[in-house]
């Protein structure tokens, strides 16, 4: 089994990347970005305010836009959130699936945030709150 | 017939009509209410055309409960016709929504909720950290048009609801269907726990949407009872019907009132519904209806009296209720919203785009015939 490092982010907060949503595990969301940008996309997470205490949510920016990171449990419907767990103080992430998984929606304090900063459409926040299909 | 837009520009996230007042949330974390009723005066609408404002905008029930002799009238059909053309060529804007004195106030629901209902004089709220209710009585002399005192109701992420018969249906997505008592006992049940993203009232039963998973109509039957010259009901639960058993086929599909919709293959099936004629001939099929693929992937959809009204990822569609042509609606809105259980505006759409909202008024399904119609629930008109 391979083994996977804890990357320092920074004295307190470490992070290790999950390898059940990179290798194909049935019934998992996937990420299609790269190591590093799941780990800028919670760095930014991180430095934006966007983790509450044990959870946190993420974009992944290209050209200072969303775009897509990964696939939900399907392995087909693109997604573009990312979730954060903190799992003993090391965080890991997985591509949120809003439609299948309460828990993969962004509660309200978080689509504010993001509302706010106005790095999402209004449209696509009030979709992923509601669980309804959202693509950008 | 074209509808009739009024436009008010603005940031806004959500809207609701209810008594003679709009309520529009800000997205600033206000509540901005604005006197419905005087709002037209703004516009100097002649006299002539006064009748059909009214009936657009602030009495949608006037020509439901008119004669209909008078309509069967060629001529006098041809003047209401006109009237609702000529109005629908005014410029109805507001650009600035501070020029009609609105009441401001801070939100203090959870903000950006999933969804809002008001009923029985109380604004329901609900969100992930649950449902929430405040009084809205324009009768009561509060300071502010929506009590500050707010009741948190239930803690489990709601993200859409729909009030009747004295109850909350409420759609808990991956948790499934519940109903809330709002009276007597506040009990919740759960009435499936299959997925749920939207819930609409057919009759006295409930209609669970969802994209993950099959629709399903939550069928519950009604018993009336007679005490003392009191009249009261009964609602029993009595089984799920799936939405393969109504529409031999799986889509997205939903269900308001007497019409119960799917979207598959780029066409909308409708079937009515009538709970009285068991166990074999309460679901009627009534045909299909198409929708241009450019539209893109169905989101939601609903029923009014006017039309079936459908969100896709690029338009809103409205198939009407006259069996005309489509009217669509380009772009994404940030939110939308119709009142078909209200008595005074259950002819508006209102459509909420990143600058502004449009209410949008239907009149044609005052001239459909309420017994033969497809798209669009069905109007009792008192003889």
């Amino acid at each position: 089994m391979a083994i996977v490092p804890t990357i320092s982010v920074s004295p307190d907060v470490s992070y290790s990347h999950n390898l059940s949503h990179r290798d194909g595990t049935l019934k998992k969301s996937q990420w299609k970005i790269f190591n590093d940008e799941e780990l800028l996309s919670f760095t930014t997470a991180l430095k934006k305010k966007w983790l509450l205490s044990d959870v946190g949510w993420g974009l992944h920016f290209e050209n200072k836009t969303p775009a897509n990171l990964g696939v939900a449990q399907d392995h087909e419907t693109l997604v573009f959130v990312a979730k954060f767990v903190n799992d003993k103080n090391t965080w890991h992430g997985y591509p949120a699936d809003h439609q299948r998984n309460n828990q993969d929606i962004p509660p309200e304090q978080i689509r504010r945030k993001w509302l706010e900063a106005k790095v999402l459409p209004l449209p696509k926040i009030r979709k992923l709150g509601k669980g309804q299909p959202c693509s950008l | 017939m074209q509808p009739v837009k009024l436009t008010i520009f603005g940031e806004y996230w959500d809207s609701q009509i209810y008594a003679g007042r709009l309520y529009l949330f800000g997205l600033s974390g206000d509540i901005i209410t604005l006197d419905w009723d005087k709002l037209f005066e703004v516009f100097g609408i002649e006299e002539e055309l006064i009748l059909a404002a009214s009936a657009a905008f602030q009495r949608s029930d006037l020509f439901y409960d008119s004669k209909r002799e008078l309509f069967q009238d060629r001529e006098i059909k041809q003047i209401i016709l006109k009237k609702f053309d000529q109005l629908a060529e005014r410029d109805l804007t507001i650009p600035n929504v501070e020029s009609l004195n609105p009441k401001h106030q801070d939100n203090k629901f959870p903000f950006p909720h999933t969804d809002s209902q008001i009923y029985r004089k109380t604004l329901y709220v609900s969100s992930q950290s649950g449902v929430y209710s405040a009084t809205c009585d324009k009768k009561t002399k509060n300071k502010h048009p929506v009590s500050t005192r707010t009741q948190k109701r239930w803690d489990a992420p709601v993200v859409a609801m729909s009030a009747s018969y004295g109850c909350l249906a409420l759609a808990v997505g991956d948790e499934g269907l519940f109903q809330m008592s709002l009276f007597d006992t506040a009990e919740i049940e759960n009435l499936s726990n299959q997925n749920c993203i939207d819930c609409n009232w057919t009759y006295y039963s409930i209609y669970g949407s969802s994209h993950i998973r099959s629709g399903y109509l939550a069928e519950f039957e009604k018993e009336n009872h007679f005490e003392d010259e009191n009249r009261s009901y009964e609602r029993r639960f009595r089984s799920l019907i799936s939405e393969d058993t109504v529409f031999h086929g799986s889509g997205y599909s939903w269900g308001v009132h007497d019409k119960l919709c799917q979207a598959r293959n780029g066409c909308v099936h409708i079937v009515r519904y009538k709970p009285w004629k068991k166990p074999d001939s309460e679901l009627e099929y009534m045909g299909r209806l198409n929708l241009a693929q450019w539209k893109g992937q169905v989101i939601s959809g609903k029923v009014a009296s006017f039309g079936v009204i459908i969100e896709c990822e690029n338009a809103i569609v409205v198939l009407p209720s006259d069996d005309g042509d489509a009217i669509t609606f380009p772009g994404e809105p940030v939110n939308w919203r119709i009142f078909p259980r209200s008595k005074h505006y259950e002819n508006q759409l209102h459509i909420i785009y990143e600058d502004r909202i449009e209410i949008i008024s239907f009149n044609h399904d005052y001239f459909v015939n309420q017994e033969l119609k497809r798209a669009g629930i069905k109007v009792f008109q008192p003889n």
